[in-house]
């Protein structure tokens, strides 16, 4: 009797993840290792550890984001969506966390902009963008951009001109954006997307603030090199240059 | 030692393969979705820990099994002081899932439950493994350091207390 009972334990087999608890698992797992990356180990190892922490965070990353169901039905998701969220916080986060150089982390957040302004664009030219939705996109989006500037400050104190090399090339992809999404209101207008076009100007005016930031620095800097140069540098070679040569 | 190309493939396979089993396993023991996830997070991670020490592994299946079996062992030590009753107190809401709910619901799991809260944790698992998993008896004398017929003969020492436990309830 018992024995045809404990037979029921069988049916426990039927417990599964559900494909969303399947996502955050493969998340947590990815952010647990990441932090284990980060933990300072005290060993002539350390790099090669590191190293070999980097190639299998990608792999699994790229298990992560390719393997999960729910994360590619996330990707694809826009402002409103029950998964929005999961592709904003979790996704992408995890995403972004695997990259190591400035460039790279810069790079991937002009990429988390131009994806909530082609949201914007989506939903505009579909008729259903509401300020609910709109208003969603632009906290994504003045988060994206103040990840952008954070990274961008480390940027320019190492390669200035690099800097705002990227910050025009965002510059000059953000006015494309503004262009597209005008088309859109002159054929629909209305006040959602007139505030939509709103979050570009805002997002354009933040990369400007940023640009004219890089710049007073560098001229601050150049300041403060002429500054500490003695006002006697330069008069020897003026001397040799003004002194007749000796004829022999 | 493993290349860090191994590691990397062998980690996708297990994390593939036996998330849903390791998540069966502690559920089984924790009866709650939510610590069952941190759990089975925490055995993966653990996993990887080992790999990129260097760890070698014989017994994959056999190997996450005791990952997770310590992992369960950790959180009850960690949570003598805290139980789920507090923490619910707490304000804590555990997750339902219909679907499991249902499971155990049936009145043969109940009972089951009920019998195997009498034995001890090392058993449950045991009975676990080879009734729920289905697992042969010499993969889970592997896992627990024991030859194939030293297990049979544990196995059977399990049911019989269940069952006598069983009759003695029938007579209650």
């Amino acid at each position: 009797m018992i024995d045809k009972k404990i037979e029921q334990l069988k049916m426990l087999k039927n417990i599964t993840l559900t494909q969303e608890e399947k996502g955050v698992l493969r998340a947590s797992v990815a952010r647990g290792i990441q932090i284990t990356r980060q933990t300072p180990v005290v060993s002539i190892f350390h790099r090669s550890v590191q190293h070999g922490l980097r190639i299998g965070l990608s792999t699994f990353l790229f298990i992560v984001f390719v393997g999960g169901s729910v994360s590619v039905v996330a990707d694809n998701s826009l402002p409103g969506d029950p998964l929005y969220s999961f592709k904003i916080n979790v996704n992408e986060e995890v995403k972004g966390a695997f990259l190591k150089t400035t460039e790279d982390k810069l790079s991937w957040q002009k990429t988390r902009i131009d994806n909530r302004l082609n949201e914007i664009k989506t939903l505009a030219a579909s008729n259903t963008l509401t300020k609910a939705k709109q208003e969603t996109a632009q906290r994504a989006l003045n988060i994206h951009i103040e990840a952008f500037s954070k990274e961008l400050g480390t940027l320019s104190d190492d390669e200035p001109n690099k800097a705002l090399e990227v910050t025009a090339d965002l510059e000059k992809s953000l006015k494309v954006q503004k262009e597209d999404l005008k088309q859109y209101i002159s054929e629909n207008n209305d006040e959602d997307k007139e505030n939509a076009l709103k979050a570009v100007d805002d997002t354009l005016k933040k990369v400007s603030d940023q640009e004219v930031k890089i710049i007073s620095k560098e001229v601050s800097q150049l300041e403060t090199e002429l500054s500490e140069v003695p006002e006697t540098a330069g008069s020897e070679e003026l001397e040799e240059a003004t002194t007749p040569p000796v004829l022999p | 030692m493993n290349t860090e190309n191994e590691n990397q493939a062998l980690f996708s396979k297990l994390f593939e393969e036996y998330q849903d089993a390791i998540f069966r396993f502690v559920f089984f023991r924790v009866s709650n979705r939510s610590i069952a996830l941190d759990l089975t997070q925490d055995t993966f991670i653990r996993l990887w820990g080992y790999l990129i020490k260097g760890g070698k592994i014989d017994h994959e299946q056999a190997f996450l099994y005791r990952i997770a079996k310590n992992a369960v062992i950790d959180y009850y030590k960690k949570s003598k002081s805290s139980s789920l009753d507090s923490l619910i107190e707490g304000g804590y809401e555990p997750e339902t899932n219909t679907h499991t709910d249902e499971i155990f619901r049936n009145d043969d799991i109940k009972m089951i439950q009920g019998l195997l809260d009498e034995v001890d944790e090392e058993s449950k698992q045991i009975i676990f493994l080879r009734y729920t998993e289905e697992k042969p008896i010499e993969e889970i004398a592997q896992l627990y350091g024991k030859t194939t017929n030293a297990m049979t003969v544990r196995i059977h020492r399990i049911i019989q207390k269940l069952k006598s436990r069983y009759n003695e309830t029938q007579y209650d």
